[in-house]
Protein backbone atom coordinates (compact mmCIF):
# COMPACT_ATOMS: atom_id res chain seq x y z
CA UNK A 1 0.00 0.00 0.00
CA UNK A 2 1.30 3.72 -0.95
CA UNK A 3 0.75 6.77 0.95
CA UNK A 4 -1.07 8.18 0.62
CA UNK A 5 -3.13 5.58 0.23
CA UNK A 6 -5.56 7.21 -2.45
CA UNK A 7 -3.03 8.06 -4.15
CA UNK A 8 -4.04 7.20 -7.80
CA UNK A 9 -0.59 7.32 -9.09
CA UNK A 10 0.98 5.06 -6.60
CA UNK A 11 4.86 5.02 -5.71
CA UNK A 12 5.91 3.70 -9.19
CA UNK A 13 4.43 6.77 -10.81
CA UNK A 14 7.54 9.02 -9.73
CA UNK A 15 10.08 7.34 -12.32
CA UNK A 16 7.85 8.57 -15.31
CA UNK A 17 7.61 11.66 -17.00
CA UNK A 18 9.87 13.52 -14.42
CA UNK A 19 12.77 15.35 -16.48
CA UNK A 20 15.40 12.92 -14.79
CA UNK A 21 18.37 14.76 -15.39
CA UNK A 22 21.77 12.08 -15.98
CA UNK A 23 24.09 11.34 -13.94
CA UNK A 24 26.38 14.13 -14.17
CA UNK A 25 24.65 16.63 -15.52
CA UNK A 26 24.13 19.86 -14.02
CA UNK A 27 20.45 19.89 -12.26
CA UNK A 28 17.28 22.21 -14.26
CA UNK A 29 16.14 25.34 -13.09
CA UNK A 30 14.15 28.08 -14.04
CA UNK A 31 15.71 30.46 -16.36
CA UNK A 32 15.31 34.13 -14.88
CA UNK A 33 13.88 36.70 -16.25
CA UNK A 34 16.84 38.45 -18.11
CA UNK A 35 18.01 35.27 -19.57
CA UNK A 36 14.46 35.15 -20.66
CA UNK A 37 14.60 38.83 -22.35
CA UNK A 38 17.83 37.85 -23.82
CA UNK A 39 16.71 34.70 -25.53
CA UNK A 40 13.43 36.39 -26.76
CA UNK A 41 15.27 40.18 -27.94
CA UNK A 42 18.02 37.76 -29.99
CA UNK A 43 14.24 35.94 -31.65
CA UNK A 44 13.92 39.46 -32.47
CA UNK A 45 16.71 40.22 -33.68
CA UNK A 46 16.56 37.46 -36.17
CA UNK A 47 13.50 38.46 -37.86
CA UNK A 48 14.56 41.85 -37.51
CA UNK A 49 16.59 42.45 -41.01
CA UNK A 50 13.16 41.59 -43.05
CA UNK A 51 11.41 43.72 -41.42
CA UNK A 52 14.03 46.93 -41.77
CA UNK A 53 14.53 45.70 -45.36
CA UNK A 54 10.47 45.48 -46.29
CA UNK A 55 9.92 48.63 -44.05
CA UNK A 56 12.51 50.38 -46.34
CA UNK A 57 11.38 49.06 -49.56
CA UNK A 58 7.53 49.84 -48.88
CA UNK A 59 8.66 53.73 -47.99
CA UNK A 60 10.41 53.74 -51.14
CA UNK A 61 7.68 52.68 -53.61
CA UNK A 62 5.06 55.59 -54.49
CA UNK A 63 1.88 53.75 -53.36
CA UNK A 64 3.61 52.86 -50.01
CA UNK A 65 2.85 49.14 -51.15
CA UNK A 66 5.49 46.65 -52.82
CA UNK A 67 5.56 43.02 -54.17
CA UNK A 68 9.28 42.97 -53.00
CA UNK A 69 8.08 43.86 -49.65
CA UNK A 70 5.31 41.47 -49.22
CA UNK A 71 7.72 38.91 -50.29
CA UNK A 72 9.98 39.53 -47.69
CA UNK A 73 7.66 40.10 -45.22
CA UNK A 74 6.25 36.64 -45.61
CA UNK A 75 9.58 35.53 -45.55
CA UNK A 76 10.45 37.28 -42.05
CA UNK A 77 6.97 35.13 -40.93
CA UNK A 78 8.32 32.04 -42.13
CA UNK A 79 11.84 32.25 -40.34
CA UNK A 80 9.85 33.55 -37.30
CA UNK A 81 7.47 30.73 -37.56
CA UNK A 82 10.45 28.08 -38.55
CA UNK A 83 12.32 29.70 -35.12
CA UNK A 84 9.50 30.24 -32.27
CA UNK A 85 7.06 27.80 -33.27
CA UNK A 86 9.03 24.55 -35.01
CA UNK A 87 12.01 24.91 -33.58
CA UNK A 88 10.86 26.31 -30.27
CA UNK A 89 7.65 23.49 -30.27
CA UNK A 90 10.05 20.67 -31.63
CA UNK A 91 13.36 20.93 -29.97
CA UNK A 92 12.27 23.28 -26.94
CA UNK A 93 14.98 26.09 -28.09
CA UNK A 94 14.56 28.38 -30.52
CA UNK A 95 17.78 30.28 -32.04
CA UNK A 96 17.69 32.94 -28.92
CA UNK A 97 17.10 29.79 -26.02
CA UNK A 98 19.78 27.91 -27.61
CA UNK A 99 22.38 30.71 -27.64
CA UNK A 100 21.45 31.08 -23.99
CA UNK A 101 21.20 27.74 -23.01
CA UNK A 102 17.23 27.48 -22.08
CA UNK A 103 14.92 25.37 -22.84
CA UNK A 104 11.03 26.06 -23.56
CA UNK A 105 8.98 22.61 -21.71
CA UNK A 106 5.57 21.36 -20.62
CA UNK A 107 5.39 22.04 -16.95
CA UNK A 108 3.54 18.05 -16.87
CA UNK A 109 6.19 16.08 -18.75
CA UNK A 110 9.29 18.17 -18.71
CA UNK A 111 9.28 17.72 -22.88
CA UNK A 112 9.35 20.28 -25.82
CA UNK A 113 5.39 21.05 -26.20
CA UNK A 114 5.40 20.81 -30.17
CA UNK A 115 4.65 23.25 -32.62
CA UNK A 116 0.92 23.66 -32.41
CA UNK A 117 1.39 25.06 -28.53
CA UNK A 118 4.57 26.89 -29.18
CA UNK A 119 2.41 28.80 -31.42
CA UNK A 120 -0.42 28.94 -28.96
CA UNK A 121 2.13 30.27 -26.76
CA UNK A 122 3.06 33.44 -28.85
CA UNK A 123 -1.07 33.62 -29.30
CA UNK A 124 -1.40 33.80 -25.64
CA UNK A 125 1.33 36.61 -25.40
CA UNK A 126 -1.66 38.92 -26.18
CA UNK A 127 -2.58 38.28 -22.78
CA UNK A 128 1.11 39.50 -21.81
CA UNK A 129 0.61 42.79 -23.94
CA UNK A 130 -3.22 43.38 -22.83
CA UNK A 131 -2.14 43.42 -18.98
CA UNK A 132 -0.38 46.42 -19.58
CA UNK A 133 2.97 44.40 -20.35
CA UNK A 134 3.01 43.09 -16.41
CA UNK A 135 2.29 39.87 -17.87
CA UNK A 136 5.62 40.21 -19.42
CA UNK A 137 7.42 41.24 -15.97
CA UNK A 138 5.66 38.30 -14.19
CA UNK A 139 8.71 35.73 -14.15
CA UNK A 140 9.97 38.63 -11.67
CA UNK A 141 8.25 37.31 -8.96
CA UNK A 142 6.05 34.47 -10.20
CA UNK A 143 7.51 30.99 -8.32
CA UNK A 144 8.25 28.96 -11.50
CA UNK A 145 8.94 32.27 -13.20
CA UNK A 146 6.62 31.94 -15.37
CA UNK A 147 4.93 34.68 -17.73
CA UNK A 148 0.82 34.71 -17.87
CA UNK A 149 1.38 32.78 -21.34
CA UNK A 150 3.10 30.02 -19.94
CA UNK A 151 0.31 29.91 -16.86
CA UNK A 152 -1.74 29.28 -19.37
CA UNK A 153 -0.57 26.80 -21.94
CA UNK A 154 0.71 25.20 -19.04
CA UNK A 155 4.63 25.80 -20.02
CA UNK A 156 8.48 26.66 -18.30
CA UNK A 157 11.57 27.90 -19.62
CA UNK A 158 14.52 25.80 -17.65
CA UNK A 159 18.06 26.38 -18.19
CA UNK B 1 2.85 14.97 -13.58
CA UNK B 2 3.26 16.16 -9.97
CA UNK B 3 6.47 14.13 -9.56
CA UNK B 4 7.55 16.73 -12.49
CA UNK B 5 6.51 19.77 -10.97
CA UNK B 6 8.04 19.32 -7.44
CA UNK B 7 11.01 18.30 -9.08
CA UNK B 8 11.18 21.64 -10.66
CA UNK B 9 10.16 23.45 -7.47
CA UNK B 10 13.07 21.45 -5.29
CA UNK B 11 15.29 22.72 -8.26
CA UNK B 12 14.14 26.00 -8.44
CA UNK B 13 14.76 26.32 -4.50
CA UNK B 14 18.05 24.56 -4.60
CA UNK B 15 19.92 26.92 -7.45
CA UNK B 16 17.77 29.51 -8.73
CA UNK B 17 16.92 31.80 -5.41
CA UNK B 18 20.52 33.54 -5.84
CA UNK B 19 18.01 37.02 -6.19
CA UNK B 20 15.35 37.52 -3.84
CA UNK B 21 12.07 39.07 -5.26
CA UNK B 22 12.68 42.07 -4.41
CA UNK B 23 16.45 42.22 -5.63
CA UNK B 24 14.98 41.34 -8.97
CA UNK B 25 12.41 44.48 -8.70
CA UNK B 26 15.50 46.67 -7.94
CA UNK B 27 17.20 44.94 -10.55
CA UNK B 28 14.69 45.94 -13.29
CA UNK B 29 14.30 49.31 -11.44
CA UNK B 30 18.24 49.69 -12.65
CA UNK B 31 17.09 48.54 -15.97
CA UNK B 32 14.43 50.94 -16.44
CA UNK B 33 16.36 53.96 -15.20
CA UNK B 34 19.02 53.25 -17.42
CA UNK B 35 16.36 52.51 -20.23
CA UNK B 36 14.99 55.85 -19.42
CA UNK B 37 18.24 57.52 -20.17
CA UNK B 38 18.31 56.62 -23.78
CA UNK B 39 14.59 56.63 -23.98
CA UNK B 40 14.14 60.18 -25.29
CA UNK B 41 16.91 59.63 -27.83
CA UNK B 42 14.71 56.77 -29.55
CA UNK B 43 11.43 58.31 -29.33
CA UNK B 44 12.57 61.51 -30.54
CA UNK B 45 14.46 60.78 -33.50
CA UNK B 46 11.73 57.52 -34.63
CA UNK B 47 8.81 58.61 -33.14
CA UNK B 48 8.27 55.30 -31.46
CA UNK B 49 6.48 54.71 -28.12
CA UNK B 50 5.38 52.34 -25.66
CA UNK B 51 1.68 52.47 -25.93
CA UNK B 52 -1.05 51.41 -23.00
CA UNK B 53 -2.77 48.63 -25.09
CA UNK B 54 -5.98 49.06 -23.02
CA UNK B 55 -6.25 52.84 -23.12
CA UNK B 56 -5.45 52.30 -27.49
CA UNK B 57 -8.41 49.37 -27.28
CA UNK B 58 -11.07 51.35 -24.76
CA UNK B 59 -9.83 54.61 -23.88
CA UNK B 60 -9.43 53.69 -20.76
CA UNK B 61 -6.33 54.21 -19.00
CA UNK B 62 -5.08 51.94 -17.31
CA UNK B 63 -2.91 51.27 -13.31
CA UNK B 64 0.45 51.91 -15.01
CA UNK B 65 -0.37 54.61 -17.79
CA UNK B 66 2.51 57.71 -16.72
CA UNK B 67 5.44 55.15 -15.75
CA UNK B 68 7.42 56.11 -19.04
CA UNK B 69 6.88 59.49 -18.37
CA UNK B 70 7.51 59.69 -14.85
CA UNK B 71 10.81 57.30 -15.00
CA UNK B 72 12.24 59.86 -17.31
CA UNK B 73 11.40 62.33 -15.71
CA UNK B 74 13.03 61.15 -12.53
CA UNK B 75 16.22 60.35 -14.59
CA UNK B 76 16.01 64.17 -15.46
CA UNK B 77 15.47 64.59 -11.63
CA UNK B 78 12.73 66.43 -12.55
CA UNK B 79 10.87 64.20 -9.00
CA UNK B 80 7.53 66.69 -8.99
CA UNK B 81 6.83 66.02 -12.80
CA UNK B 82 7.74 62.29 -12.53
CA UNK B 83 5.23 61.94 -8.90
CA UNK B 84 2.38 63.96 -11.27
CA UNK B 85 3.04 61.27 -14.23
CA UNK B 86 3.16 58.35 -11.88
CA UNK B 87 3.65 58.09 -8.45
CA UNK B 88 4.21 54.50 -8.82
CA UNK B 89 7.59 55.23 -9.84
CA UNK B 90 8.73 55.77 -6.65
CA UNK B 91 7.89 52.53 -5.35
CA UNK B 92 10.06 51.07 -8.38
CA UNK B 93 12.97 53.68 -7.49
CA UNK B 94 12.92 52.50 -3.75
CA UNK B 95 13.92 49.00 -5.22
CA UNK B 96 16.45 50.25 -7.34
CA UNK B 97 18.31 52.09 -4.43
CA UNK B 98 17.62 49.16 -2.06
CA UNK B 99 19.02 46.48 -4.74
CA UNK B 100 22.60 47.71 -4.31
CA UNK B 101 23.39 47.92 -0.86
CA UNK B 102 21.32 44.56 -0.52
CA UNK B 103 23.32 41.90 -3.05
CA UNK B 104 26.17 43.81 -1.36
CA UNK B 105 25.06 43.33 2.43
CA UNK B 106 24.64 39.82 1.53
CA UNK B 107 27.84 38.67 -0.70
CA UNK B 108 29.37 39.87 2.35
CA UNK B 109 27.75 37.73 4.62
CA UNK B 110 26.40 40.65 6.74
CA UNK B 111 22.97 39.72 5.74
CA UNK B 112 21.91 36.15 5.38
CA UNK B 113 20.78 34.40 2.23
CA UNK B 114 17.23 35.08 0.60
CA UNK B 115 14.91 33.03 2.13
CA UNK B 116 11.44 31.67 0.57
CA UNK B 117 8.50 33.44 1.64
CA UNK B 118 5.28 31.56 3.43
CA UNK B 119 1.99 31.50 1.55
CA UNK B 120 0.70 33.72 3.50
CA UNK B 121 3.21 36.52 3.35
CA UNK B 122 3.24 35.89 -0.36
CA UNK B 123 -0.40 36.13 -0.61
CA UNK B 124 -0.66 39.42 1.72
CA UNK B 125 2.03 40.73 -0.45
CA UNK B 126 0.32 39.80 -3.62
CA UNK B 127 -2.82 41.92 -2.05
CA UNK B 128 -0.76 44.86 -1.07
CA UNK B 129 0.07 45.03 -4.85
CA UNK B 130 -3.02 44.59 -5.71
CA UNK B 131 -4.27 47.94 -3.83
CA UNK B 132 -1.61 49.82 -4.62
CA UNK B 133 -2.29 49.13 -8.51
CA UNK B 134 -6.26 50.02 -7.86
CA UNK B 135 -5.00 53.49 -5.90
CA UNK B 136 -2.70 53.75 -9.20
CA UNK B 137 -5.36 53.11 -11.41
CA UNK B 138 -7.57 55.96 -9.66
CA UNK B 139 -4.91 58.36 -10.15
CA UNK B 140 -4.88 57.61 -13.81
CA UNK B 141 -8.37 57.74 -14.14
CA UNK B 142 -8.71 61.05 -12.49
CA UNK B 143 -5.31 62.61 -14.22
CA UNK B 144 -6.31 61.07 -17.98
CA UNK B 145 -9.80 60.46 -17.67
CA UNK B 146 -11.95 58.39 -19.90
CA UNK B 147 -11.84 58.23 -23.23
CA UNK B 148 -9.74 61.95 -22.88
CA UNK B 149 -7.26 62.11 -25.71
CA UNK B 150 -3.21 62.40 -24.82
Amino acid sequence: MTYPPNDPYGAQAATYGAPQPPYGAPALAYASWIQRVGAYLIDGLCVAPFSILAGALSSNSDSGFSAAALIIYLLGFVVLGYNRWFLAGKTGQSWGKKALGLRLVSLETGQPVGAGLAFGRDICHLVDGITCYIGYLWPLWDDKKQTLADKIVKTVVVR
Amino acid sequence: VRTCTYLYDHLAMERSRAFSVPERLGGFGLLVAAAAVVWPAITDGTGVGLPCPLRTLTGVPCPFCGLTTAAVALVRGEAVAALTASPVILVLAAFAMAVGPLVALRATGVLPPPRPWSAQRRRWTGWLAGLLAVASWLFQLHRLGVGRVA
